[in-house]
């Protein structure tokens, strides 16, 4: 009855088959109609899916199609899934997905691989939707392997410059190496449990005592989070995630800040009461994010691309996501996923916006008073950055008080370390739009010929600017006299009809908190601001009074450097060793070479039996006949 | 009652399990004579159309035919005879088809080439259910001579001749060995009878004490029908008979008597000669090792890509012997025909695609296919498809064959041998992906496309659309064709 | 199918090759026979009878225009020797298969009929041939 809804996924991915099997013969319109336009129509459905979701009994609906693997005790159903947590997530992938196609029809509108372009991100908003809708942890790891291919076509979209591909290979081999605490995690669940099928899990984790599973649990949910700390780059597999702005800007908003590197955070969610049930699993969680939030954003302060400090905030505000998590607030992980998704979209276009109006400059310290060149990026920037800083009442700020205040429950530290990282936060974003609106321009050339973007391109960022003002009162924190909807809404989801946790109900110091935190990130801000508003001097001079720090501070702390030498280079010298002895001299060579050489010689010698001369023939088919008469009389 | 009475009466009962091979011959002889006077010089391949339409005709009748015996138990149809019949008489349709543009460019269409095809294909129905060891000689005997005829059917090629003359010289021989296997058989078991399964009983009582007479017949009959199949040693006339035969007549070779040759083999050896399996088992195993060995390792060094069909289909002999071995007549039996059928498709596949290169005047040789994936993608990729079939690579239908064929070798506790034939398969796999390469990753100087003609191209795209439908059911399909067919 | 005839089978089972013990003799007495005509009509019989006025062409072994000795040993013959030779073994077999039906003929419409259409088989064989002038001996 709900068929219709497979179209929900499956409109990209005929979308992606139009695009990639007919390409250039499309045409330009052709291939934009076609990429926004099953994008837009998904969003379509999804809101009627959400629709019928909410008619559904338990907020549930599953669609089972077909028996997709059937092992032995193994069963697979390829089947749909929709609940509040990923009927949001579809809303969202969907609908972020759309404006940033849109957006795209006027920012690639130069670019030569149109087509390919759009294909991917056809094909990626595909494997998006069926990574969220999945209604099974290996249709879920389709998707998931799904994002992470498109994701790593699209980093290196630029394929003829030397650092996208590298950056592209770079995201998709550290993924591997969560994809494998993600497989391994599956296959114990699979062990344990008999099943993979979500639903099924979480009703038979819902039954076990704690005591007899407690280890086995814990070393699952830490593979899966282990999987999810690459997906959504945490310590210390964050790394890729700075290099992935090597693709198109409206890959880095769509697929490297608001969709697909939250995907992390979606497993956790879908998993949480399994999560629930691990509490050493959770407070791992908890320090990861937070160490992540706090070290990203430092990171963040000394980039001088505009490109980068974002990528930098979005590690340290997935770093709050999964503090989030680990605080056990899943419903304010999943809430700042969702809000961050709004303001961290917005940003990353304005900046391609930016970058779109200079001609491809992305360093921050050739820009400079933009602001009258550029009035719709510039303001619907600055409300992104107030929204990300925890102003209120824009989006980030509730989120993020959320989180903090759970954060603050579980211990202080963690809270003292997400304040501090917010106020980071704050000091380099006003630092970014310092520098890039307000000042005297930097190069004198670039600033001519700067222009506003296109229709296309101002339409989704006035959009997302007005999700970021206001979809943080979804999620009103009950200490500011709201009902925290977010919670209320995903409760099905999160509990999976078990009872829900003890609701926290002592508001005492959540206010005074949140007063804390955001006037700190008020002073920092304009600290920041007034630091880089006059230009550059100061920003010297306080680099060359700590050049240590400074060095490392812009450096990323040398962690590319240092996994260069202790990881890759060990390995890379074993591979030689190995490729060299084993592979060219043992296997090639004794292996398979050497007897392939001797059939081909003997393949040589047994086309000499045939002489073309019948009297020959004959003689060798008596003895034949005569050689098995023998074997008889032996 | 009269011989000729009884005869008369023999005929009006028995003559329903003949329909197809009687339409046949009765089709050809009108074909050629009247038929043919009334025919004009230029009309000659109007022929093909008709002789197709008897074929098909004839195919029907066969399917048809009720399950029973007759002629005094000299034949017999069941579903083994109506499987391997069905086989034939594809293999005569698509070998017709085959053949048209070479004959219309070499001006050679006559009313005889279609004339043979189907006396040839009627010997072929009458042998695979032919069930005495008399009857069974005759219709090998139609299905050869013909047979010799065709190969040498390019009259004023010097190789084509030399090729049908080998082939009889070495067919005659084998012939006569056969003959003399069969009569001391016959001696064998008291001189009162050749039916097969008499004869089985008989001879059963007389090998208990270890008679040579019952061995040397067995092992010469053994001869006889290995040269049919061109096993090794018996295989020496096959390369060069192939080579030099006309292309489509090598692709019928390479298909419908072989078929017919396996079918009598499975009737005489698979079911008939059970009694005395110990006599034949042994030599019959050498036999099909010996194929494998040899006809996969000599195809790895030809230049020709018939001579390399004709070593591979050598090899392919040595597989299906492996079926003929089963203990499990019927088992056995729906294995080497689902074998046979992928076989067939694969076959007449790559040979459509051989006979297409030619004639655009390039040659069979290896060499020729430089380039083809990107001078003809399609064409190419078909190639490949077929190739990579007979080689057995997964997921094809060539694989399911053959996994079939060595899982029942397995179980039948041939191990030794299965594991010979899945280490030569892996050298097949050598020389199939060659060609492969060679089309894929060898620069060919640029020569212009030429029309494929429509017959040819049906059967390619028929053949490479079955065997990827085989693909994609894989089992199912192929379990539920031999379950049907041989029943 | 096969008839034994009046041959008694039951030694056959004891011994089987006993039953073919005439079949030998009468090869050993053919080939005797046949020994003696060549030796008789080759040597002693020409020796007793013939003139002896010797001439070229009477020396050859064969008196039908095909030389013995030749320096080329891979002329080609002529194809209508072997053609002729085919064609009579043919017919010549399948007249053969009169016989038996001949001995057993009682006045039978049934049987006459299936002869009928035996040799009428053979009739389209025969006018095939005819019509494409296989028995023409200059073309």
């Amino acid at each position: 009855m709900h068929t219709h809804l497979w179209l929900i996924p499956f409109l990209p991915f005929l979308g992606f088959l139009a695009m990639g099997l007919l390409g250039r013969r499309l045409g330009r319109t052709g291939v934009a109609v076609i990429g926004v336009g099953t994008v837009v129509a998904s969003f379509a459905l999804s809101l009627i899916a959400f629709a019928a979701m909410k008619a559904a009994p338990g907020q549930r609906l599953e669609l089972v199609a077909l028996d997709w693997m059937a092992v032995d005790r193994l069963r697979v159903p390829f089947g749909l899934v929709f609940d509040p947590l990923s009927t949001a997530m579809a809303l969202a992938v969907t609908g972020i997905g759309a404006l940033i196609h849109l957006y795209s029809v006027g920012y690639m509108n130069e670019d030569e691989g149109y087509p390919r372009f759009f294909a991917y991100l056809n094909l990626f908003v595909f494997f998006m939707l069926i990574l969220v809708l999945g209604s099974s942890l290996p249709l879920i790891f389709v998707g998931w392997e799904g994002v992470g291919l498109c994701s790593y076509l699209l980093i290196g979209y630029y394929f003829r410059t030397d650092f996208a591909p590298a950056a592209g290979l770079k995201a998709f081999l550290t993924n591997r190496i969560g994809d494998l605490g993600m497989v391994v995690g599956m296959m114990v669940l699979f062990a344990h449990f008999g099943t993979l099928t979500v639903g099924e899990l979480l009703v038979k984790a819902g039954g076990l005592s704690p005591e007899t599973t407690f280890g086995v649990l814990t070393f699952a949910t830490l593979m899966l989070f282990v999987g999810a700390t690459g997906k959504s780059a945490q310590l210390p597999l964050y790394v890729w995630l700075p290099d992935a702005m090597a693709g198109p800007t409206p890959v880095s908003a769509l697929i490297h800040a608001a969709t697909m590197v939250t995907a992390g955070i979606f497993l956790v969610c879908r998993l949480a009461p399994l999560f629930e049930l691990t509490p050493i699993t959770l407070t791992v969680i908890a320090w990861v994010g937070a160490a992540t939030a706090l070290f990203a954003a430092t990171i963040g302060l000394a980039q001088r691309d505009i490109k980068k400090v974002l990528a930098y905030s979005t590690v340290s505000q997935l770093g709050y996501m999964v503090l989030g998590l680990g605080a056990g607030g899943f419903a304010a992980g999943f809430f700042h996923v969702f809000t961050h998704a709004w303001f961290k979209a917005l940003l990353f276009l304005g900046a391609g916006s930016v970058i779109h109006a200079l001609h491809h400059e992305q360093d921050l310290f050739k820009m400079g008073g933009l602001r009258a060149k550029l009035p719709f990026t510039f303001w619907t920037m600055l409300i992104g950055t107030l929204a990300i800083m925890g102003l209120p009442p824009f989006a980030g700020f509730f989120s993020k008080d959320e989180i903090l205040y759970l954060a603050f429950l579980k211990s202080p530290v963690l809270w003292g370390m997400g304040v501090l990282g917010a106020c980071l936060t704050s000091f380099y974003m006003w630092r970014l739009m310092a520098l890039a609106f307000w000042g005297e321009p930097r190069d004198a050339h670039a600033f001519a010929h700067a222009h506003e973007s296109p229709r296309t391109m101002t339409v989704p960022l006035v959009v997302l600017a007005a999700g970021s003002a206001v979809v943080g009162f979804w999620g009103v924190p009950e200490a500011f006299g709201g009902h925290f909807q977010v919670g209320r809404f995903l409760a099905p989801s999160l509990t999976y009809g078990q009872t829900a946790a003890e609701a926290v109900h002592h508001h005492g110091p959540a206010v005074l908190l949140a007063l804390i935190s955001t006037g700190l990130a008020i002073a920092c801000g304009w600290w920041g601001f007034a630091s880089y508003r006059g230009g550059l001097a100061l920003a010297e001079a306080r680099a060359a009074r700590w050049p240590g720090l400074h060095r490392w501070v812009a450096g990323k702390y040398f962690v590319d450097e240092g996994i260069e030498k202790v990881v890759l280079g060990p390995v890379r010298w074993l591979g030689n060793l190995l490729w060299k002895l084993f592979d060219v001299i043992l296997i090639d060579g004794i292996g398979v070479n050497l007897p392939g050489a001797l059939t081909r010689v003997s393949g040589d010698l047994l086309a000499l039996h045939q002489t073309g001369r019948v009297r020959n023939y004959a003689l060798l088919m008596t003895l034949g006949a005569l050689g098995l008469f023998w074997v008889f009389l032996r | 009652m009269s011989f000729a009475q009884g005869l008369l009466e023999a005929l009006t009962k028995d003559l329903p399990l003949l329909y197809g091979p009687a339409l046949l011959a009765v089709a050809a002889t009108l074909m050629l004579w009247p038929g043919d006077r009334f025919v004009g010089r230029g009309n000659k391949k109007a022929w093909a159309f008709v002789a197709a339409l008897v074929l098909l005709a004839a195919g029907a009748l066969a399917l048809t035919a009720p399950t029973d015996e007759g002629f005094n138990r000299m034949f017999r149809v069941d579903g083994l005879t109506k499987g391997f019949q069905a086989l034939c008489v594809m293999g005569g349709l698509i070998t017709i088809a085959l053949s048209q543009p070479q004959l219309n460019a070499l001006k050679e269409q006559t009313v005889e080439y279609y004339a043979l095809i189907l006396f040839s294909v009627c010997g072929m129905m009458l042998l695979v259910g032919a069930t005495d060891l008399v009857s069974m000689y005759f219709s090998l005997e139609l299905m050869a001579l013909c047979i010799y005829v065709l190969v040498a059917y390019l009259r004023h090629q010097e190789r084509s001749v030399e090729a049908g003359l080998k082939y009889f010289l070495l067919g005659a021989f084998s012939s006569g060995i056969l003959l003399y296997g069969i009569s001391l058989l016959f001696a064998a078991a008291g001189g009162v009878t050749t039916n097969l399964a008499e004869l089985n009983g008989r001879l059963a009582l007389v090998s208990a004490n270890g008679s040579l007479l019952v061995y040397a017949g067995v092992l010469m009959v053994l001869v006889g029908f290995a040269f049919k199949v061109a096993a090794v040693p018996f295989h020496m006339w096959s390369p060069d008979a192939y080579e030099g035969a006309p292309t489509p007549i090598t692709a019928f070779m390479s298909m419908a008597p072989k078929a017919a040759a396996l079918g009598a083999f499975l009737r005489v050896f698979g079911t008939g000669f059970q009694g005395i399996a110990s006599d034949w088992m042994l030599p019959l195993a050498y036999i099909a090792g010996a194929s494998m060995v040899l006809g996969n390792v000599a195809a790895l060094r030809q230049q020709s890509l018939k001579r390399l069909l004709a070593y591979s289909s050598i090899a392919h002999v040595g597989y299906m012997l492996l079926g003929v071995m089963s203990g499990d007549a019927q088992a056995g039996a729906q294995a080497i025909w689902l074998y046979m059928l992928t076989y067939l498709l694969m076959q007449s596949g790559a040979f459509a695609i051989l006979i297409y290169l030619q004639g655009k005047g390039e040659g069979e040789r290896i060499d020729d296919f430089r380039g083809l994936g990107r001078r003809q993608p399609v064409l190419a990729f078909a190639m490949m498809v077929f190739l990579l079939s007979l080689a057995g690579i997964p997921p094809l239908v060539g694989f399911f064959s053959k996994f079939i064929l060595f899982k029942l070798a397995i179980e039948q506790g041939h191990v030794a041998l299965t594991v010979l034939a899945l280490l030569t398969s892996a050298v097949a796999a050598y020389y199939y992906l060659n060609v492969v390469a060679v089309m894929y990753f060898k620069e060919a100087p640029e020569t212009e496309r030429a029309p494929m003609g429509s017959l040819a191209t049906l059967v390619v795209t028929v053949s490479c659309a079955l065997i990827l439908v085989g693909t994609f059911f894989g089992f199912r399909l192929m379990d539920w064709m031999g379950r049907i067919v041989l029943g | 199918m096969i008839q034994t005839g009046t041959a008694s089978l039951e030694p056959a089972m004891s011994n089987p090759v006993a039953p073919f013990l005439p079949v030998l003799i009468l090869l050993l007495a053919a080939l005797a026979m046949g020994g003696f005509i060549v030796w008789a009509s080759g040597w002693l019989l020409p020796r007793l009878l013939k003139p002896r006025n010797p001439q070229a062409h009477k020396l050859t072994p064969y008196e039908c225009g095909v030389p013995l000795f030749q320096q080329d040993a891979r002329r080609r013959y002529n194809i209508q020797f072997y053609l002729v030779a085919v064609l009579f073994i043919l017919f010549d077999v399948e007249a053969a298969f009169l016989l038996p039906w001949a001995v057993q003929f009682k006045s039978n419409l049934a049987s006459f009929g299936v002869m009928l259409a035996f040799v009428a088989t053979l009739l389209v064989g025969y006018v095939y041939v005819w019509g494409k002038g296989a028995l023409e001996w200059e073309r």
